[in-house]
């Protein structure tokens, strides 16, 4: 018990570090962006362009914590052993956690580079779903009392969660391509200056994902542990 | 019990048991029916051209109809103590899923049926093509597929009727912007080959998922 | 510039917010644990805790 409390307290740490070293590199040591053509974008769009550096990877990060769920989800209906069953919801909370920093951060970022905050491109709409499809599935969850139930149910739901999500992009992509967007989301291509910068907020990200999820599973494990014991204490 | 013979049996029943009473059917068509009216009046003052609300609407009602439709039909089964009696009976579990999905279809596509021409009236437009009852048709067996798996998982919940919508409409989203997109289509004057690509991909979505369901079924109704 | 820290900002906060969720989450546990004990006696608790855990009903397939 010692050595992996150790561990995580380590990976914690780090995990820490690495992001306030993400911040840096992100804030001041990236190269300011430059428009399509090379030209300056000006003082609001130049800083608030530094955003992507940790809005992409943070859905990169609710993407994968998804992904995880599923995967958990199908481990648990094959073998039945409650650990993939925590290791899916913790998942999904911490993905639902970083799918609102997304939807917040680029929702900011919308407005001064497009001039509104919200647009309903492919992408944006179904990463809005994505959302929707996580709080249902834990409201399936807190709607269900037997915990091998619940667990099966909520394995089951996962599954067609995530195996809708590319799907629905595609149905709503093709829907907009009838219906052409107003706004094209501008990609802002990275430089070269920039990748570096961006590929270490990914990795800094894809930790901090990997701690949350371990100590996220661990407090379950704790609280899967005091209820067993007030069953058997007769509370 | 062979296969086909169980899904058979079971379509069977419900059509016999629902035949007797005519609840789901009547209130499934009763309320498509309220909610096209109602989308019209919240649509005539602020719309200058009704025919490109249409195809939403068409939807909308359709998804109405269906979550009651399916809600109701396994809270019956529950309620009746008839589930735990497919259960014991030897069948593929498979089998249960696949009936109560053909049941469930053939419910809405009647409901459609009566519903259709009533818009047809209503707006005055022609939704009776052969390419549009192709999408309607692949729209609510996607609807079929995926409602019925997700109504045996509600049912057994607390919250029951509320949360079929909650986790079905999400998984959904694919069928309805497909579903709406075609219509709009067809009804602007494009063709079947137009809606083809489209058409394919709810085909996919249903493949797909018909699979899904098939494979997880047993997880769901066993005790 | 204020929307980038807007944008920042609002990535900070789901993260602390997630992490002050835990560590609540946790400390209730804790204060629970300590009530069980109190309650029940050290070595129920201890007994309790070293019987063999259980384990949901396998579904294989």
């Amino acid at each position: 018990m010692q050595r992996s409390e150790q561990t995580l307290t380590t990976l914690t740490v780090i995990a820490g570090l690495a992001v306030l070293v993400a911040a840096y590199l992100a804030l001041v040591v990236a190269p300011p962006a430059l428009g399509p053509s090379g030209q300056n974008l000006g003082p609001d769009l130049t800083a608030a362009q530094r955003i992507i550096y940790f809005h992409v990877p943070s859905a990169w990060v609710s993407m994968l914590a998804f992904a995880v769920t599923m995967v958990a989800s199908i481990g648990y209906l094959r073998t039945g052993n409650q650990r993939w069953d925590i290791a899916a919801l913790s998942s999904a909370e911490i993905g639902i956690a970083f799918t609102i920093a997304v939807l917040g951060s680029g929702s900011v970022w919308a407005k001064p580079a497009w001039n509104t905050w919200w647009t309903w491109d492919p992408r944006l709409t179904t990463y809005t779903i994505v959302f929707l499809l996580y709080v249902s599935y834990f409201m399936l969850r807190g709607s269900m009392d037997d915990p091998a139930r619940r667990a099966r149910f909520a394995a089951v739901y996962g599954i067609f969660a995530f195996v809708s999500v590319p799907i629905t992009f595609f149905s709503i992509r093709w829907w907009r391509t009838i219906h052409p967007v107003l706004f094209d989301a501008q990609n802002f291509g990275l430089s070269s200056g920039m990748k570096p910068v961006f590929f270490y907020c990914l990795a800094t990200f894809t930790l901090l994902y990997m701690v949350f999820l371990l100590h996220r599973m661990r407090l379950e494990e704790t609280r899967e542990e005091v209820e067993e014991l007030k069953e058997q204490l007769g509370y | 019990m062979n296969f086909w013979h169980a899904v058979g049996a079971i379509v069977w029943k419900d059509i016999r048991a629902e035949a007797r009473t005519k609840d789901i059917f009547s209130s499934m068509f009763v309320f498509a029916l309220l909610s096209v009216i109602v989308f019209n009046f919240a649509f005539q003052l602020r719309v200058a051209d009704m025919k490109s609300v249409v195809p939403g609407m068409l939807w909308v009602a359709i998804s109405f109809a269906g979550t009651l439709g399916l809600n109701r039909a396994f809270v019956i089964e529950m309620d009746k103590g008839s589930l735990a009696g497919l259960l014991l009976a030897p069948m593929d579990r498979a089998a249960i899923y696949f009936g109560k999905t053909l049941g469930n279809l053939l419910f809405m596509l009647i409901v459609e049926a009566v519903l259709l021409p009533l818009i047809m009236i209503f707006f005055n437009l022609s939704l009776f093509s052969v390419p549009h009852l192709l999408v309607l048709l692949l729209g609510t067996i996607g609807f079929a597929v995926v409602g019925t798996i997700f109504s045996a998982i509600a049912v057994n919940t607390r919250a029951r009727d509320v949360l079929l919508p909650i986790l079905l409409f999400p998984v959904l989203v694919p069928v309805l912007v497909s579903g709406a997109n075609m219509t709009g289509m067809l009804l602007d004057g494009y063709g079947f080959r137009d809606i083809l690509g489209n058409l394919q991909f709810v085909l996919f979505y249903d493949l797909v998922f018909a699979v899904l369901a098939y494979l997880t079924f047993d997880f769901v109704v066993e005790e | 510039m204020i929307y980038m820290v807007a944008g920042y900002l609002i990535i900070w906060l789901a993260s602390f917010a997630f992490i002050i969720s835990l560590v609540q989450r946790q400390r209730q546990l804790r204060r629970e644990i300590e009530a069980l004990r109190e309650m029940a006696g050290e070595d129920k608790v201890t007994a309790a805790r070293e019987t063999p855990e259980y384990k949901p009903s396998p579904t294989l397939r």
